[in-house]
């Protein structure tokens, strides 16, 4: 595959130089510089065809920026360019030719149907009158296609699950045919199926037609399997980027998020739940075993010791079944072989 | 999506159909019964058969009839625009105070004509060009702070029916002052204005028609401009912003456009209850659309058809008594209301 090269020759899609996002103070309320900044000094580029996932504690930023970079709210300084134009200098109907987003927000629609919900995402291109031309009904029925949404499009919006009305909304964004498709957490109240499928459809969204795709969400293992690229935002510190496997092994992810008794490992690419543990086990034998294992132990406050722990415990397969065997870490005693690991357990336990 | 288009055509015919038998039903019935050959050849420059019916058709019905159209319109239109601009079913010049406020206007031209020296009755007869401007023209302005106030509160106020009340209590607040104002005025002012306050259709001259007309002339051109982008307001103001819509300048014509209309009216039939607030639910539930490039016209021509029907209405009991407008149209519009309020809680139970 050339792609990862054929990206990196092509002209950014998005840049922004030393972006500062937050909120202006509102005007005449008194005292000046009472702006709030959440996120300064940001550098960031977005590549046609590429997805980005944008990664962060709450309260980071991640809604703020998404919202700068579709035009919803200025920047408090710095610069942002799409297609190597400043992005906040061109008139309100240009900028939505170029930019689409979808929010977290659930939104009530009155009367209108799926279609026609869909079809507002034409406004941009569209005359005063707001007459839809052959090619603007083409782009509709082509956003409602790609988005999962088209046999809905005869019913009423505000009578969809929240799954299919999230849908229609990116079938809106997607009408609108921007190059930079922004999503606020678009898998938040989707089920784990739906989010694979969410994920992976914005992926072919982003490969075949050459936009940019940068959503948000709290699911890293998700992200760090679907993301062409991550943008973490650690609090109050600078935006990581890259790809994601070159952040774990740089002990990013874990800064970004590690917090009290959680920590991301990253010989596992996951997350453990108790930072210290008080006791310690020896773990050898099949290496998918040694893995499950290793998490149930962790459950039940262990840590895995290199050497030198009290008790070791030998996890492998015995005519094909796998079976836990216990010993003693001074004296090499066996304790007793367990059939599963719930046994097990409960032997730690008790 | 063209048998939608055609059906939209029929309703709009039939609506066209429907007003013009009432208008001219209108000029037909009253305390003198004039036959519809008589009264539509009145409108097409044939002399009636009978000397008396030419003038009450001339000097009374046709004036009255044409009252009722551009009143019934413009109401019927500044409800549409104030429910897509609060995103909330039950605004309306009527109930969320506007009225009040052009109400509030009148009375004190009224008051300050009288101080002038004026001749209260006469002024509120609205003869001359003067005193026609000055008391539509506050009117509007009565109008216009209780829309200001109302848009204040709005952007503060998430919740519709909070936002609903406190327009009712600006209203509240504004007919206050009225009273106010009337405790300083004489018993043959305060009838006058008591007479004003049931509504009527009756009072217009050919002198005041071209204001009434421009006035409302003006508000529907400024909507017109409004129709596609109040459709994408539909979505929220976010997204409307996301979609291009310049949002400053679609509320402040908005604004305009309702203050207008609404002030404009109730400075020549008084305030007229309910028509503003029905008739766009009823033409959203003929139509079956949140298109506004239908609502408008379906708008415009389902209020002059209710209007002209409550004028009718209030014409039934004969020999030169007649019901107050306002009874009428509350008789119309407040089971609309109580059919919205209980279709709301529908959706919510399931």
């Amino acid at each position: 595959m050339t792609g990862g090269n054929l990206q990196e020759t092509l002209a950014p899609l998005l840049r922004t130089e030393n972006l500062a996002v937050g909120y202006r103070a509102a005007r005449g309320s008194g005292g000046k510089n009472r702006d709030r900044q959440v996120l300064s000094g940001i550098d960031l580029e977005l590549r046609p065809g590429e997805l980005v996932c944008l990664l962060g504690p709450n309260g980071a930023g991640k809604s703020t920026l998404l919202r700068t970079l579709a035009g919803l709210q200025a920047p408090l300084s710095g610069r942002l360019l799409v297609d190597g134009e400043d992005f906040f200098r061109l008139p309100a109907e240009a900028r939505a030719r170029k930019t689409a987003i979808v929010l977290t927000e659930r939104i009530e629609a009155g009367n209108l149907s799926v279609y026609a919900l869909a079809a507002l995402g034409r406004h941009p291109h569209t005359g005063w009158s707001g007459r839809m031309l052959a090619g603007d009904s083409a782009a509709v029925r082509r956003g409602l296609e790609e988005a999962g949404a088209w046999e809905l499009r005869d019913r009423l919006f505000d009578e969809l699950s929240d799954g299919e009305k999230q849908r229609v909304m990116l079938a809106r964004a997607l009408a609108q045919e921007p190059a930079l498709l922004l999503l606020d957490e678009p898998t938040a109240f989707l089920d784990l199926p739906r989010r694979v499928e969410t994920m992976r459809s914005l992926r072919n969204l982003a490969r075949q037609r050459g936009r940019a795709v940068l959503l948000s969400t709290h699911d890293l293992d998700l992200a760090m399997r679907a993301a062409d690229r991550l943008w973490l935002l650690p609090p109050g510190g600078p935006v990581q980027t890259g790809l994601p496997e070159d952040l774990a092994l740089r002990g990013a992810v874990g800064s970004v998020f590690d917090q009290g008794d959680v920590a991301f490992d990253p010989s596992t690419g996951q997350f453990r739940i108790h930072g210290h543990p008080e006791k310690w086990a020896g773990l050898s034998g099949d290496p998918v075993l040694m893995l499950w294992t290793a998490r149930a132990l962790e459950r039940e406050g262990f840590g895995i010791a290199e050497k030198d722990a009290p008790i070791r415990i030998a996890a492998e397969r015995r005519d094909g079944a796998p079976a836990w065997e216990c010993f003693d870490g001074a004296s090499g005693r066996s304790l007793g072989i367990f059939p599963t690991l719930e046994a097990l357990s409960t032997h730690l336990r008790g | 999506m063209s048998a939608g288009i055609r059906r939209n055509w029929f309703w709009l015919a039939v609506l066209l159909a429907l007003l013009t038998g009432l208008f001219c039903l209108g000029l037909a019935l009253g305390s003198v019964t004039i036959p519809l050959r008589d009264a539509v050849g009145a409108l097409l420059g044939r002399p009636a058969s009978n000397p008396v019916w030419d003038r009450i058709l001339w000097e009374i019905r046709l004036p009255r009839c044409l009252t009722a159209v551009l009143a019934g319109s413009a109401l019927a239109l500044s409800g549409l625009e104030m429910q897509t601009l609060f995103r909330n079913p039950l605004a309306g010049p009527y109930s969320m105070g506007i009225s009040s406020g052009a109400t509030l206007g009148v009375a004190l031209a009224v008051l300050a004509g009288a101080a002038a020296g004026a001749d209260v009755p006469g002024f509120l007869a609205l003869r001359g060009i003067g005193s026609q401007l000055g008391v539509a023209g506050s009117a509007v302005a009565g109008s216009a702070i209780v829309m200001v106030l109302v848009l204040i509160v709005a952007r503060r106020i998430q919740s519709n029916t909070t936002l609903l009340i406190l327009g009712l209590m600006f209203g509240q607040m504004a007919g206050a002052l009225v009273s106010v104002l009337q405790a300083f005025s004489s018993s043959e002012q305060i009838r006058a204005f008591a007479f004003w306050g049931f509504g009527s259709y009756a009072g217009v001259t050919w002198a005041q028609m071209p204001v009434l007309a421009g006035a409302v002339l003006a508000g529907t051109a400024m909507a017109a401009l409004c129709a596609k982008p109040m459709n994408a307001l539909l979505i929220g103001w976010t997204y409307a912003r996301s979609l291009g819509v310049p949002i400053r300048k679609l509320r402040f014509l908005l604004l305009a456009s309702t203050s207008v209309l609404a002030g404009a009216v109730t400075a020549f039939c008084g305030p007229v209850a309910f028509l503003g607030l029905a008739v766009p639910h009823l033409c959203r539930g003929l139509f079956r659309t949140a298109d506004h490039r239908i609502l408008i016209p379906a708008c415009l021509l389902m209020g002059a058809s209710l209007s002209l029907a409550s004028d009718l209405a209030s014409r039934l009991p004969g020999g030169g008594r007649a019901l107050p407008l306002n009874a009428v149209t509350a008789l119309v519009g407040a089971p609309v209301v109580i059919w919205v309020l209980l279709r709301r809680r529908a959706p919510k139970d399931d």
